[in-house]
């Protein structure tokens, strides 16, 4: 099955009202909270490199808000355990059965912030969840929330007692962005709202939980022209073969590359991808994903350069598929 | 304030620079500009003695005012440095044929095809053509290109720095630089080269004088009276000077001997000069003395069957004697040059023959041979001093050594050489341009007339000529007692001669001059050959010829219109020779005729051809027919060259057209409808928009701008990327919107943006096909 125009036009009109009403909270960050909800949408997790300060949890806050969802923020730190985010099985002796308690991972929007200060074995407890939607715990399954995104934050600048996150894990995030300072003018109206205090600004909620789940569903079934998968290809593979590069980007990164471009093309009122959709969506979905040698780290390159030299080298399609 | 600061700066300096120039005023400023020209003037003198020729007068003062009007004109209007040099080029190729080239000028007044081509190619070789050519040049062929070049760029020059810099005196540099290379470039005595001097230093001074008193007003401008006392000061100084120099130079004209100056010309040495040699022809009726006769000059191996071994190729005539090369060396017969490794005669028709030669008593310095020479290999213990020496002119496949070639001297030559046999009535005049020569003697055009009165074919009034000769001619050297008498030498006369006698007398020398004067008549270029012909006995058994001393023989070569030299020997064979006739007797017996009777009555069916020929209007409509000609060729040459300089342009322009009929009419709904959108880019990218390689079709209708190129990419890529595909009728509506956003691109851009985007290669490159090569 396929997404029809009308479909299309519907998908994008809901989220241009979703991203209207967080915007109202996280004032001129259009394109990070469109990034945010194509992560959502898509199914897939967002990380937001990001010094404090700049509305991560605000941005999670208003997300879950916006489609009438539940959030929770977990603050990741050295002595943080597995559990204190999956939650626990406590003993009833009233009941004498053990009665799960469940963790802050349980909720539709999850903010782990600065995630790579907890334990390794802690971050992989986050594994499990954000792949699969659902905790284990004394062997029972325990289903997440429906819709179901983790937000994790790490700060770029401060690297003393923290966890490099480890490559598996970096790749199940779909996109890596950051939200970064607002500019000028924004700043100037958020200054004029100090005399509320940033926890009483509430989003109406604009579609609910259930909408959500029909939508990410929806954006599965937007046409992928076999040139633009070839497209895709070709794009890994140049991240392959870049002598700058140490690893490439995974089948998993084409993958939600592909994925990720056919909820944009969908917030953009098309029902089929261009070229255009996955340009946009490359760096924040690919650049996480590669180890870059350590000499042209040496020399300055960055992920992100890279794949925008792979953008450049790389020609899009513009012609149907021959055969 | 910085800002401010630094423009009053500038704004006081530009102020330094103008009090600088002699009174600031426009006023001044043509006066100044006189002086430069004054001193240019004089600079152009030591150039007079390489032409003394009212051209070089014409040429040194147009170069002169026209020079100086520009270098004016770029002071006034504040022309930039690349605006100036841009109209001393344009001034060069507008006056430049008229006046440097005026043998190649239509009417002497419009430049032609051929004239620009000179003129350009002269900015790079007439320096050495002016100092390899004996002095006085006059205006011949664009000999006058260098003193205005020189004389352009010089004084536009001079006048640029008197007016715009702050070191006017510096304008003198220039005009100095033309002046020492008019001396260099000079005759090595020239009598007017102290006036020269002396001219140039007052001028000179002159200019200083007037440099110097400006910026002392410029300095004391507040004082007027001091300012006066300086000026007179100066100018009394000046004086002083220049009647010194003067007084000098005057005593030194008579005092010092006039010595020979070292100048270029002195220095250059051709390798080798044919005219410091005896032209082959003229000692030709040596080879037949008795003393001689059995004295072997030459061995050769290789020499083709009927071929001749060439001594030389004469193709300059002045009516005494026939020579090697052009007499005053500029013409291309006459200009011999070292051999390189090997020349490339690949184009020359013929095959290719190797000769093996040995020099026996042969003692003169040309080199023999047959053809068109590839390369030469000498042998023997001169065989480096040979190398050394040996000169080659392949206009006419003439070579030789200065010291010339001695008993022992071995070389091989090869060369390319036509020696197919070839049926003279069939030739057609080739398009070789040879050194003028004098008309022939009447008697001999008379015999032309009598021998060729049958056709109008060149090739077959050819050979009426050589069969004349045949038929007609005898052969005698006139040197043994039994010898019919027969004058040596080849001038007018002797022609003369040999066609009036009865019988026709003569040798190899007569028949060939003869020959070659007719068959120029007739259209053929020709020249004569001097070589040996083989014998009978000559040949043995292994291919070996051995010359003999009275082997020496002269031939024609004519050129056919292939560009093949055809080797004609008009020469009749040895045979008795009949009594002589006594000379017509119609002078004595009718002193009354004006003209003689004619040697055969004409036929009744010619008179009436006649009058055609001889009556006065048909060489007026053919003197109109010439000039519609003329004009006529002259604007051929014009349109081609236009169509020459217009056809990449035009290249481009139909390849574009061709571009957009195939994107029009691709095969699939899809490819129409993808060639839509780059015709469009493809304009865009003409026009200058940074189309990328790498850009997706919104991104190129960002950088275009508007809605319009924005919806036609949305459309365009719905209908290569969306499932469904385009609909009927979707490339139409793309190649509508195309059309019409073509345009709008077009509508606010002048017709010059307009032309120079459809003649622009920008969009040839093929992004979009290696953009259409990524899709597959």
């Amino acid at each position: 099955m396929t997404m029809t125009p009308e479909d299309a036009t519907r998908f994008a009109s809901n989220l241009d009202e979703l991203v209207g009403a967080v915007e109202e909270i996280l004032l001129g960050k259009n394109r990070v909270i469109r990034l945010a909800f194509t992560a959502l949408l898509s199914e897939g997790h967002l990380l937001l490199e990001d010094v404090p300060g700049t509305g991560k949890t605000s941005l999670a806050r208003a997300m879950a808000q916006s489609v009438a969802g539940s959030s929770n923020r977990v603050q990741f730190t050295p002595d943080l355990l597995p559990g204190d985010i999956t939650g626990v099985s406590v003993y009833d002796q009233r009941s004498g059965v053990f009665e799960f308690h469940p963790g802050p991972v349980f909720a539709n929007i999850v903010l782990a912030d600065e995630i790579n200060r907890a334990s390794p074995k802690t971050q992989s407890a986050l594994l499990e969840v954000m792949e699969e939607g659902q905790v284990t715990v004394d062997g029972q399954t325990h289903r997440a929330g429906q819709p179901f995104m983790v937000i994790a934050t790490q700060n770029p600048v401060e690297q003393a007692g923290t966890y490099r996150l480890p490559e598996a894990q970096l790749d199940r995030f779909l996109m890596r962005t950051s939200i970064g300072y607002p500019d000028h003018a924004s700043t100037i109206r958020i200054l004029e709202g100090t005399d509320q205090r940033a926890h009483d600004h509430r989003v109406e909620p604009r579609l609910d939980a259930d909408q959500i789940v029909e939508m990410a569903a929806m954006a599965r079934t937007v046409y992928v022209d076999p040139t633009i998968n070839d497209y895709v290809s070709r794009l890994v593979d140049a991240t392959r073969s870049a002598t700058e590069v140490r690893l490439g980007v995974s089948v998993r990164g084409a993958l939600s590359l592909v994925r990720a471009a056919k909820t944009h093309a969908a917030g953009r009122g098309r029902h089929y991808v261009v070229p255009d959709d996955v340009k946009a969506l490359a760096e924040p979905v690919l650049a996480h994903r590669l180890i870059l040698d350590p000499e042209a780290e040496f020399d300055g390159v960055t992920a992100s350069n890279m794949i925008a030299q792979v953008l450049i080298e790389t020609p899009p399609p513009s012609a149907r598929q021959a055969g | 304030m910085s800002t401010t600061a630094g423009a009053r700066r500038a704004g006081s300096a530009r102020g330094r620079a103008r009090a600088r120039i002699p009174g600031g005023s426009l006023g001044s400023a043509i006066v100044s500009t006189v002086m430069i020209v004054a001193v240019a003037a004089t600079a152009m003198l030591p150039w007079w003695p390489i032409y003394e020729s009212p051209a070089f007068v014409h040429a040194a003062g147009v170069a002169i005012i026209t020079g100086a009007a520009i270098g004016f004109a770029g002071a006034v209007w504040a022309w930039p440095s690349w605006a100036v040099a841009s109209a001393i080029a344009a001034a060069y190729l507008v006056l430049g044929v008229p006046v440097a080239v005026p043998s190649s000028a239509y009417a002497e007044v419009l430049p032609t095809a051929e004239g620009l081509v000179e003129l350009v190619a002269a900015v790079a070789l007439s320096w050495k053509q002016l100092v390899t050519i004996s002095v006085p040049v006059g205006s011949y062929q664009s000999l006058l290109v260098p003193p205005f070049l020189l004389g352009l760029i010089v004084t536009a020059t001079a006048v640029t720095i008197a007016l715009r810099t702050a070191r006017p005196s510096s304008a003198l540099l220039p005009p100095a630089l033309l002046l020492v290379v008019g001396i260099v470039l000079g005759v090595v005595h020239d009598e007017v080269a102290f006036e020269a001097g002396v001219a140039f230093l007052v001028a000179s001074i002159a200019w200083l004088v007037r440099v110097g008193i400006a910026e002392r007003r410029a300095a004391v401008v507040d004082r007027s009276g001091e300012s006066a006392l300086v000026d007179v000061r100066r100018i009394i100084g000046a004086t002083i000077v220049a009647a010194v120099a003067l007084v000098g130079a005057t005593a030194a004209t008579f005092v010092l001997p006039t010595g020979q100056r070292d100048v270029v010309r002195a220095e250059l040495r051709p390798p080798f000069e044919p005219s410091d040699y005896d032209s082959p022809l003229a000692a030709f009726r040596a080879a037949f003395e008795p003393e001689v006769a059995d004295v072997e000059m030459l061995r050769v191996t290789g020499l083709p069957a009927g071929a001749g071994l060439r001594i030389a190729t004469l193709d300059t005539y002045d009516g005494i004697v026939y020579s090697v090369g052009d007499s005053d060396r500029s013409g291309a017969s006459g200009q011999f040059s070292r051999l390189p490794y090997r020349l490339d005669q690949s184009a020359t028709p013929g095959e290719e023959v190797r000769l093996d030669v040995a020099v026996l008593a042969y003692d003169d310095v040309w080199v023999p041979g047959v053809g068109q020479l590839e390369r030469i290999a000498f042998a023997g213990a001169r065989a480096s001093t040979l190398e050394d020496e040996f000169a080659y002119n392949d206009v006419t496949g003439t070579a030789g050594v200065r010291s010339g070639l001695q008993r022992e001297d071995r070389y091989a030559a090869d060369s390319i050489a036509w020696i197919e046999p070839v049926d003279l009535a069939e030739l057609r005049p080739g398009g070789a341009v040879l050194p003028d020569s004098p008309d022939p003697p009447d008697a001999l055009l008379r015999l032309l007339d009598r021998w060729t009165r049958s056709s109008d074919e060149p090739g077959v009034r050819l050979a009426g000529v050589v069969e004349g000769f045949h038929r007609e001619g005898y052969v005698s050297h006139g040197i043994g007692e039994e010898d019919v008498p027969s004058r040596s030498g080849h001038a007018l006369d002797r022609i003369a001669e040999l066609a009036t006698a009865k019988p026709m007398v003569g040798d190899g020398e007569q028949y060939a001059v003869a020959a070659a004067m007719l068959a120029r008549s007739i259209g053929f270029p020709a020249r004569v050959v001097v070589g040996y012909l083989p014998s009978g006995d000559d040949a043995a058994d292994d291919g070996e010829v051995t010359f003999r001393s009275p082997d020496l023989q002269a031939w024609i070569e004519v050129q056919a219109d292939d560009g093949a030299w055809i080797a004609v020997d008009p020469n009749p064979e040895v045979r008795p020779i009949p009594e002589r006739q006594p000379d017509e007797p119609t002078v004595v017996s009718r002193p009354q005729s004006a003209l003689p009777p004619p040697e055969d009555p004409t036929p009744v069916e010619d008179l009436a051809a006649e009058p055609d020929s001889g009556s006065d209007d048909p060489d007026r409509g053919a003197g109109w027919l010439d000039a519609i000609l003329a004009v006529l060729r002259i604007a051929g040459i014009v349109l081609a060259a236009l169509a020459l300089l217009a056809s990449p342009f035009l290249a481009v322009v139909a390849a574009k057209a061709r571009r957009r009929r195939l994107r029009r009419r691709a095969r699939t709904l899809e490819e129409r409808i993808e060639g839509g959108w780059e015709e469009f880019a493809d304009q865009a990218t003409d026009y200058g928009y940074p189309m990328t390689q790498t850009a997706t079709r919104a991104e190129q209708a960002a950088v275009v701008g508007g809605l319009g190129p924005a919806v036609l990419a949305s459309v365009v890529d719905r209908a290569v990327f969306g499932p469904d595909g385009p609909g009927d009728g979707d490339d139409e509506r793309v190649w509508a919107a195309v059309g019409e956003l073509q345009r709008r691109m077009d509508e606010p851009r002048s017709w010059l943006e307009r032309a120079r985007a459809r003649v622009s290669i920008g969009s040839l490159g093929g992004y979009a096909g290696s953009r259409k090569g990524a899709g597959t």
